[in-house]
């Protein structure tokens, strides 16, 4: 008899972590969370099954109320997890609301004495325990439809607190079954990475050039996974499901370390500041420094290109297009395949998930003569390992477009300058950058000198208000012109557009500089 | 024991059930039958006019079928009285609702995210802990010593 409570409180014990490790022994395969979930759900099953017929085949009579009791009589309850005791005392019940009835007092092993009703007609322990396949709470299936993600995470937490326990891909297997992998095998791998350019290269790929004995297939290839997760060679940078290895030392330097433009130090600000409208555009704009909201639901994603992206070849992985690109269980990096949505043209990516970007664009953004404030589409791939990547390309023609410079003072400047443009873009966030190495050193200075940001969103309001006839610049061009010299998300430039008197608000998140108010 | 004085050392947490403990009642001056035939419904508050002494009556309890011998008055507001629709439905502060709730439940213990679902206040489940856990007991609910 299971109560109703039985698997949303189940916890994690001992016995059940003995039967999970058994369990790997036996398949000896390395098993999901959901998987050991489902082990564990029969597990269970099969030993209250085991419990239950042990008390109906034991001494012990099974207490129901409706039964009544002699002193010295042995009892089991199930309701009290089969806790047993015996009677001793039987009085008559006083309850003048009820029919008769007997009340037993009974010593439990502890000592503790507790009284039960007897000769009770109704109540709903008079129904004897037994295990009913058609009671979701004893059918697998609809135990682990309703449980079986909270139970994976039990497990997950169980395992990981268990030194006799090993991950690989979230995948967990026992420790003490992998094979022994050695380091020549490590440094053969190493080789064939090497070979294929870094990777990546599936296991079983590796397996097969090394000739790392097989017997098993699946034991050698966790092992060998096992061997090369822990050595700091090597990468795992498959998607959710999918193990593959790329040699760390090959890897693009910006997917190994996050690149200085995307550096920032958090900010404290007063959200509570920022207005709807505000708040609206700062999901639309999808920064991955940006708190993190719902994920959008949809095919596809259009994004404004900032200067920090776009100089870093990077997109940002945030909650706006975080569904477009693979993730994985473990992996910090996981690399996967741009595809140019325009000519099929595919060429490496990486998810950074500690550092919330996407990289591998530095070439396509120069090919696509795109600049900062350029609009590029993402939309999934034919396959979960592909994101398709498009500029809105057309015919290249000089047009009038801000721009920013480097003045002999090593201060940016804003002019509207005649640049070639090949691809659309968001009028408002535009800015050509002729000579991003100047713009470096003005980078380093401000980051050297700590520049409060507050002054940079002034300064750069009055340059903006310079390049139109009322002097008036939009939320969305200031945060693009911020981020020219350093990197901020929207929210604390917008805190301070909507708590400084200086800055002004014309209507539809314009704002002019009330130099008066400074 | 004291008012105020927790009986275990072991800091509540939002998973921590909890009951009425009718000893603090009878170990407090407070009048808790006074309290009690307040809650009573019109018929048994005619009924138990004279609320200062009833006979105990053994209460079965629905889930386990154990006894306990409880107050005839407590026995009636439990069984009849807290089972009235408009027991619950009644304005009255957090404290007394919660009271409310685990009378009108048998006193069965309930943790505060429990409480603060049942009554309707699933925001509250911070507060209702915050409360129950001050340097006062109120209305002798209290956290269930294991």
């Amino acid at each position: 008899m299971i109560r109703e409570t039985y698997w949303e409180d189940l916890s994690i014990t001992t016995e059940d972590i003995e039967a999970l490790y058994n369990h790997l022994l036996e398949t000896e395969t390395p098993l999901t969370p959901e998987e050991l979930a489902a082990a564990l759900v029969a597990f269970r099953l099969e030993e209250e099954q085991r419990k239950l017929e042990r008390q109906q085949g034991g001494g012990a009579t099974i207490y129901l109320p409706k039964g009544r009791y002699e002193v010295g009589q042995p009892l089991v309850f199930p309701a009290l997890d089969w806790a047993e005791g015996e009677v001793v005392a039987v009085r008559e019940a006083h309850n003048p609301t009820m029919p008769p009835f007997e009340v037993i007092r009974v010593r439990f092993a502890d000592g503790r004495e507790r009284e039960f009703a007897a000769g009770l007609e109704e109540h709903i322990l008079n129904e004897p325990p037994q295990m009913r396949d058609d009671d979701p709470l004893h059918n697998p299936e609809s135990v682990l439809a309703t449980y079986g993600s909270a139970l994976a995470e039990k497990i997950e937490a169980a395992l990981t607190e268990n030194d006799e326990f090993v991950r690989i891909a979230g995948k967990w297997f026992p420790r003490a079954l992998l094979m022994d992998v050695h380091v020549g095998y490590l440094n053969l791998a190493e080789a064939v990475l090497d070979m294929h350019s870094g990777g990546p290269l599936p296991t079983a790929e590796i397996i097969k050039q090394i000739d790392f004995p097989a017997d098993n297939p699946k034991l050698a290839e966790f092992s060998l996974d096992y061997a090369l997760q822990e050595s700091e060679q090597f990468d795992e940078v498959g998607p959710a499901g999918q193990v593959l290895w790329f040699l760390r030392s090959m890897e693009p330097q910006w997917v190994q370390e996050t690149p200085p433009y995307l550096h920032y130090r958090p900010l404290d600000y007063d959200r509570d500041a920022l207005t709807p409208e505000m708040l609206a555009l700062e999901a639309a704009l999808g920064d991955e420094l940006s708190p993190e909201i719902p994920p959008a639901d949809t095919e596809q994603v259009e994004l404004t290109l900032i200067y920090p992206h776009w100089r870093a070849g990077t997109l940002p992985l945030s909650a706006k297009t975080r569904a477009l690109f693979p993730t994985a269980y473990q992996a910090p990096r996981v690399r996967f395949t741009w595809v140019d949505a325009q000519t099929g043209e595919e060429f490496p990516g990486w998810v950074v998930r500690p550092g919330k970007y996407v990289y591998g664009l530095e070439a396509w953004y120069k090919k696509k003569e795109l600049m900062p404030g350029s609009l590029v589409t993402l939309k999934p791939g034919k396959t979960p390992g592909q994101v398709l990547i498009q500029a809105h390309t057309h015919r290249p023609q000089r047009d009038w477009v801000r721009s920013v410079l480097v003045g002999r003072d090593a201060q940016p400047v804003f002019a509207m300058l005649k640049q070639i443009v090949s691809a659309e873009f968001d009028e408002r966030m535009v800015i050509a950058v002729p000579d991003p190495e100047a713009l470096d050193a003005v980078w380093e200075e401000i980051a050297r000198k700590r520049t409060p940001l507050e002054n940079l969103v002034v300064s750069m309001l009055r340059e903006l208000a310079k390049l139109t006839p009322q002097g008036h610049v939009h939320a969305a061009g200031l945060y693009a012109a911020v981020n020219t010299v350093r990197r901020c998300p929207p929210g604390p430039i917008f805190a301070l557009l909507a708590t400084r008197p200086w800055f002004v608000h014309v209507g539809d998140l314009y704002f002019r500089l009330d130099e008066s108010a400074i | 024991m004291p008012q105020g004085k927790r009986r275990s050392l072991v800091k509540p947490t939002l998973d921590t059930p909890f009951h009425i403990d009718f000893s603090w009642w009878q170990a407090h001056t407070r009048d808790w039958r006074f309290y009690m035939h307040r809650l009573l419904c019109a018929e048994h508050q005619e009924q138990f006019r004279d609320w200062k002494e009833t006979t105990p009556v053994d209460w079965v309890d629905p889930e386990t079928a154990e006894v306990h011998p409880v107050d005839g008055m407590q026995y009636v507001l439990m069984t009849h009285c807290a089972q009235q629709p408009e027991f619950l439905d009644a304005h009255v502060p957090l404290v007394d609702a919660i009271f409310r709730m685990l009378i009108a439940n048998g006193n069965r213990p309930m943790t505060p995210v429990e409480l603060a679902e049942r009554l309707n206040r699933p925001a509250q489940a911070r507060t209702i802990l915050r409360t129950l856990t001050g340097k006062r007991d109120y209305l002798g609910i209290r956290p269930v010593e294991k």
